[in-house]
């Protein structure tokens, strides 16, 4: 047969969204693989990962830019962009569990000044760059969805499970109008 | 007019129009409602609540119990708003409530005539009898005469929103114990949170002629600058609760004529402090005495307060009645500002009155008042009589009562203070809370600031910050000079403790005579306290009146308790962003804009939508487009979207054994390329939920669940692997949203699935319970022969981005075939056929036993659920176990839900021996057939029950059956 076609997620969406300063757009990063080293292999994988990929895992609650983005996304988990999960699994065989979840994440970047005051309407978590500074991350909920939030300096990654989208973008631009008219008021 | 030639806060040059009852006035930007009203002379603002007696504006904050108004028109009209608190804007509609036809006119007051028949426990005396007319005839005609605004009837077009806030400190309230907090704590350089339920800041600043000069202005500007503290203005904090978290309501349009599109007209806010300062100042409270309720009658610092911030002199001829000093500055205040104060009367003797152009009287009381619709005179007595003095307002001041609500919210019970007679909050009743100013009971100035920066400093020590030093302004520093005195004990007339809920001295007398001691009790008798103002000025007096009857102190009598919120909040707002579709998130399935183009209804499954069937033409009814699909995949081929249904990777050395303890069932012997029906118990031996096990390579499997009970079994297995079992090396990850999968099934499933794979699938490269891994249009896919239609079936899983598009090539190969897609309604009948499970079966009280399961509860291992499942009473012929049903007339109908009795019983609950649980129309054997759970039911195929359902129709007679109803061998499985 002819080859399938991909959509990315959110195809469909009114993308990238822009209202007042605040704009939403898809972060495109490529394959991504989860990691979750295996018992006692946690400085393996990272020996692995700096000779084969100059990588390694970022810190508990941290995201980490490197040659490949590395995402803390739970206990003993986290999330790796720019390398073929075929690859990884490879590299990493027999000391950590890997699996493919280029296709799992809907990725949105919030960036703009008002971008933790749009937030603040969805997520309960502190996004005070004292508390939660540019590469810090959390899981959290955010618009009633289990989300990944990262701070980026600029504005905030979120990463909401692809079938979610939707609600995501609808939440998230309901919220950015409303601190836009907000700002307008006396 | 009564507004003053000159001073207050008001910007005299921006006129503002509004309508109260239809007519035009005018007002001031800077004007509350209230503030307008008055200087427009509009006494008369309301009815009361229960004598529709005329009442006026009583204070000039949020603890108003008489001005409550109907604010706007229409779908946006709002009751019981404040119009002390309400702010001015141009073209603001108000009208007053709890009056017909009209404010002036109101027939209603007749009831103030039979007041003597409507003192407390009237209802629960006089309506006891007949029973039936209570809810028919009483409840409604009460209802229709009592009660205050009146809602649209209309959806609220107005939009709410919610939000989190954090800081280090959350000061509460912006009067001077408050801004000397926030400004130590900003000028420290905490993070900081000041929030107001007042549209200026300064609390009591504002309102006194013994201000600051221009202190708070400057302070409010230095605030307003620092970027590390948020000053809320016109949000109150409604609600302490658990860890350091604090409800607070922000009116972020409410003062606008116009809102624009997209504005919140308020946010619900839920701040997080790591330590908070209440300075919530204190509420007046108001005396005694008969007919006190006039419109004129007035707490004396609102009195201050009008004359001072807003320039309104509430009366002509002011007269002011105190039991204590600070009373005596409404009339040097008034003097000051150019209104004639006819009396200062003091209940205290032996006091010395201040000088000024008033009589004086000391040990006096207001023993009665005049002016139906507004006060004319009032009636002092004294030791040497009684004379009547003239005055259209009456400053009354009972002393103050420190806002200590906030600090009752988890459960803290206030402590009684001899020496200002009043109750203040204990110490750590809200963990990180400390309070200062009026709300502790320093009733100075002078003492409030330095509390205010006090507290500050130690709270910001505690959060290991070092507190700045703080200079504050002089100020007042006198000392509180009180007498208690609650109500005026002699005089005809009623004498109004309550005024919302229209409570009576009298009836507070007849709760304690009747006995209802308990000051909960006679709180309910009552219904003191209980109205929208939750008797901010009205509590302390009725306890007070209720310990001088029981012969106690206050203290001994106790309080009642203090609830969220503080004041009133809409529903509006505490659904925010929960209404529509904001309710619950929507997953859309990777076929859902393919499946919505050919026009199928979803349902809701979890939170995913999913197709229920896919019309054609000519097809009216759901049951054509069902029977349709459902002879489609049993004579071709059909394609269903199964991504919903929960996968989950796992992984690792022990992960073979970590399966053997979570299901019931032997996984460990699953050989890499094998698929394996499995069961899972829950700790108490029943059923958890079902699935498929595959092997993808040796340490490494896909497990899937039930599309509802997913995220139940991810967090169990996480459990699990966490808590039970942290020994075993297990890693596992939700792959539910990575792979799209779609079932293939039926006779030509096959000659579909090899349209689009590489290499060929054939029998036994996939025999039936197989899987592997292969190219699927030109990426790496996954193939599970695995049925749940009883077809030989099969569920292809591609990476979700070309699951779009190869749901439309298989559905397009499927429809060269005769075939088609399906939907949850022909999938549902399928599994009912073929007698396979849902969670309408697995439902959390059902057994392996019950289901038919009981050999797959393995007896060479042990399992989570297994010793639990072997107690008596969860297994044998006692049970209630899974058989299929049809109707023993072949047309009847069958309901799901029916109750099962043997024919001819009594349908009652001692006869009851079963139900079923699912029904469809089984278009292969042309009647309908059910699924049920029926008391020792494995014995009884063959037999007959009957189905009762209470709900629908009637009784049908039923025949009970083997499951599968068809295929029982499972020849097409495997075929």
């Amino acid at each position: 047969m002819a080859e399938l076609t991909s959509l990315p997620p959110g195809s469909g969406l009114d993308l990238p969204l822009q209202i007042g300063s605040a704009a939403l757009a898809q972060a495109g990063l490529g394959a991504c693989a989860s990691v979750m080293p295996f018992k006692g292999q946690l400085s393996e994988v990272n020996t692995r990962l700096k000779s084969r990929f100059s990588a390694r895992l970022a810190d508990v609650g941290r995201s980490q830019e490197a040659a490949v983005w590395t995402c803390w996304m739970g206990r003993n988990l986290w999330f790796l962009w720019g390398v073929p999960p075929t690859r990884l699994a490879e590299a990493l065989a027999g000391a950590a569990a890997v699996t493919d979840q280029s296709d799992a994440w809907a990725i949105m970047d919030l960036t703009g000044q008002d971008a933790g005051h749009i937030l603040a309407r969805l997520t309960p978590i502190d996004l005070d760059p004292g508390v939660f500074p540019p590469g810090a991350t959390a899981r959290t909920e955010l618009a009633h969805i289990m989300a990944s939030v990262t701070a980026l300096g600029q504005g905030y990654r979120i990463m909401v499970p692809r079938s979610y989208v939707g609600t995501l973008v609808h939440d998230i631009g309901q919220a950015m109008r409303s601190i836009d008219a907000q700002q307008a008021l006396s | 007019m009564s507004r003053l030639p000159d001073g207050g806060m008001v910007d005299r040059s921006k006129a503002l129009k509004f309508r109260f009852d239809g007519r035009l006035y005018k007002g001031l930007a800077g004007d509350t409602l209230a503030s307008a009203l008055l200087a427009n002379d509009v006494r008369l603002v309301g009815r009361s609540f229960k004598y529709h007696r005329p009442r006026g504006v009583l204070s000039a904050g949020s603890e108003e119990p008489n001005a409550l108004v109907e604010l706007g028109e229409f779908a946006h009209r709002l009751p019981n708003t404040r119009a002390t608190t309400q702010e001015l804007f141009d073209g603001l509609v108000a009208r007053s409530q709890n009056r017909w036809p009209s404010l002036r006119f109101d027939a209603m007051e007749i009831n103030d005539l039979l007041a003597p028949f409507l003192a407390a426990g009237f209802y629960y005396k006089t309506f006891m009898w007949p029973a039936a007319f209570w809810e028919k005839l009483y409840e409604p005609v009460i209802r229709r005469a009592a009660g205050l605004g009146r809602l649209s009837g209309q959806r609220d077009p107005s939009e709410y929103d919610k939000a989190w806030a954090h800081c280090d400190l959350l000061v509460i309230g912006a009067g001077p114990a408050g801004l000397s907090a926030a400004l130590r704590a900003g000028q420290s350089g905490a993070r900081v949170i000041l929030a107001d339920e007042d549209f200026v800041l300064g609390g009591r600043l504002v309102a006194e002629r013994q201000d600051l000069g221009g202190w708070t202005d400057q302070v409010a500007a230095e605030l307003d600058s620092m970027p590390n503290v948020t000053v809320m203005r016109r949000t109150t904090v409604t609600g302490a609760y658990d860890t350091g978290t604090y409800g607070a309501l922000q009116r972020v349009a409410d003062h606008l004529g116009h809102v624009p599109q997209h504005t919140p007209r308020q946010t619900f806010w839920r701040i997080v402090a790591r330590r908070a300062v209440l300075a919530g100042g204190a509420v007046e409270r108001p005396i005694a005495f008969p007919n006190n309720d006039r419109p004129g009658v007035m707490l004396a610092g609102a009195v201050r307060a009008y004359v001072k911030r807003w320039a309104v002199a509430p009366g002509r001829q002011v007269a002011v009645f105190t039991n204590n000093n600070d009373g005596w500055k409404t009339a040097t205040d008034l003097v000051a500002a150019g209104v004639r104060v006819t009396a200062v009367v003091d209940s205290r003797s032996g006091v010395t009155l201040p000088k000024g152009p008033w009589r004086g009287f000391t040990g006096a009381v207001i023993q009665d008042t005049a002016g139906r619709q507004g006060l004319r005179n009032v009636t002092v007595r004294d030791a040497s009589g009684t004379r009547r003095i003239e005055a259209d307002c009456l400053a009354v001041s009972g002393g103050w009562n420190p806002n200590v609500h906030l600090t009752c919210h988890m459960n803290g019970r206030p402590l009684w203070r001899e020496d200002i007679e009043a109750f203040v909050s204990a110490s750590g009743a809200i963990p990180g809370l400390a309070v200062a100013g009026a709300a502790a009971g320093a009733f100075s100035t002078k003492a409030a600031l330095e509390q205010g920066s006090a507290v500050a400093a130690e709270a910001l020590e505690d959060l290991g910050l070092t507190p700045v030093p703080l200079d504050l302004p002089e100020a007042e520093d006198a000392p509180v000079k009180t007498s208690a005195f609650w109500h005026v004990p002699e005089g005809r007339g009623r004498a109004w403790v309550d005024f919302q809920n229209d409570v009576t001295v009298k009836d507070i007398q007849i709760a304690h005579a009747e006995n209802f001691r308990s000051v909960e009790h006679m709180k309910r008798y009552t219904t003191l306290g209980m109205a929208t103002d939750q008797g901010k000025t009205s509590n302390i007096a009725g306890l007070a009146i209720l310990a001088e009857l029981a012969g106690q102190t206050i203290p001994d009598v106790g309080t009642t308790t203090f609830r969220p919120p503080y004041t009133p909040v809409q529903l509006g707002v505490l659904g925010a962003r929960a209404q529509g579709n904001g309710f619950a998130p929507t997953r859309l399935t990777p076929s859902h804009a393919a499946s919505t183009a050919r026009g199928a209804p979803m349902v809701e499954a979890g939170l995913w939508l999913r197709a229920q069937w896919f019309p054609q033409s000519g097809e009216t009814y759901w049951r054509q487009s069902c029977d349709r699909e459902v002879a489609m995949v049993r004579g071709a081929v059909g394609i269903c979207d199964v991504t919903t249904l929960g996968k989950i990777d796992i992984q690792g050395p022990d992960a073979a054994q970590f399966l053997d303890r979570v299901y019931s069932n032997m996984m460990s012997s699953l050989a890499p390329g094998r698929v394996r029906y499995g069961l899972m118990l829950r700790e108490d031996g029943f059923v958890m939920d079902d699935g498929t096990c595959a092997c993808l390579a040796p340490g490494h499997y896909v497990v899937t669940t039930t599309t509802g009970a997913a995220g139940e079994v991810m967090a169990h297995l996480e459990f699990c692997a966490q808590c039970l079992w942290p020994d075993l090396d297990v890693a596992m990850i939700s792959v539910t949203e990575q792979w799209a999968q779609f079932a293939v099934a039926g006779p030509m499933s096959r000659a579909v699935v090899n349209g689009v794979v590489d290499p060929e699938v054939t029998d036994s490269t996939f025999p039936f319970l197989g899987c592997g891994v292969l190219t699927v249009g030109g990426v790496s896919g996954r193939l599970f022969r695995i049925s749940f239609s009883g077809e030989h079936a099969y569920e292809i899983a591609v990476p979700a981005q070309y699951g779009d598009a190869l749901y439309r090539n298989l559905v397009a190969r499927a429809e060269m075939l005769g075939g088609g897609a399906y939907g949850m309604e022909a999938l549902n009948v399928m599994r009912i056929e073929k007698g396979l499970l849902t969670h309408a079966e697995l439902h959390g009280r059902t057994t392996a036993d019950d289901l038919g399961l009981a050999r797959m509860v393995a007896a060479k291992k042990d399992c989570i659920g297994k010793v639990m499942s072997q107690r008596p009473g969860l297994h044998g012929p006692e049970r209630e176990q899974l058989v299929g049903l049809r109707p023993v007339d072949r047309t009847a109908k069958l309901t799901g839900g029916a109750r099962l009795t043997r024919p001819g019983a009594e349908p009652v609950r001692t006869q009851d021996e079963g139900y079923l649980t699912s029904v469809c129309h089984s278009p292969d054997l042309g009647h309908m057939i059910g699924l049920a759970f029926l008391r020792n039911g494995r014995a009884r195929l063959g037999q007959t029950v009957q189905a009762v359902d209470f709900l629908r129709d009637g009784t049908t007679l039923c025949e009970v059956v083997a499951i599968p109803f068809i295929d029982p061998e499972g020849e097409k499985l495997r075929g």
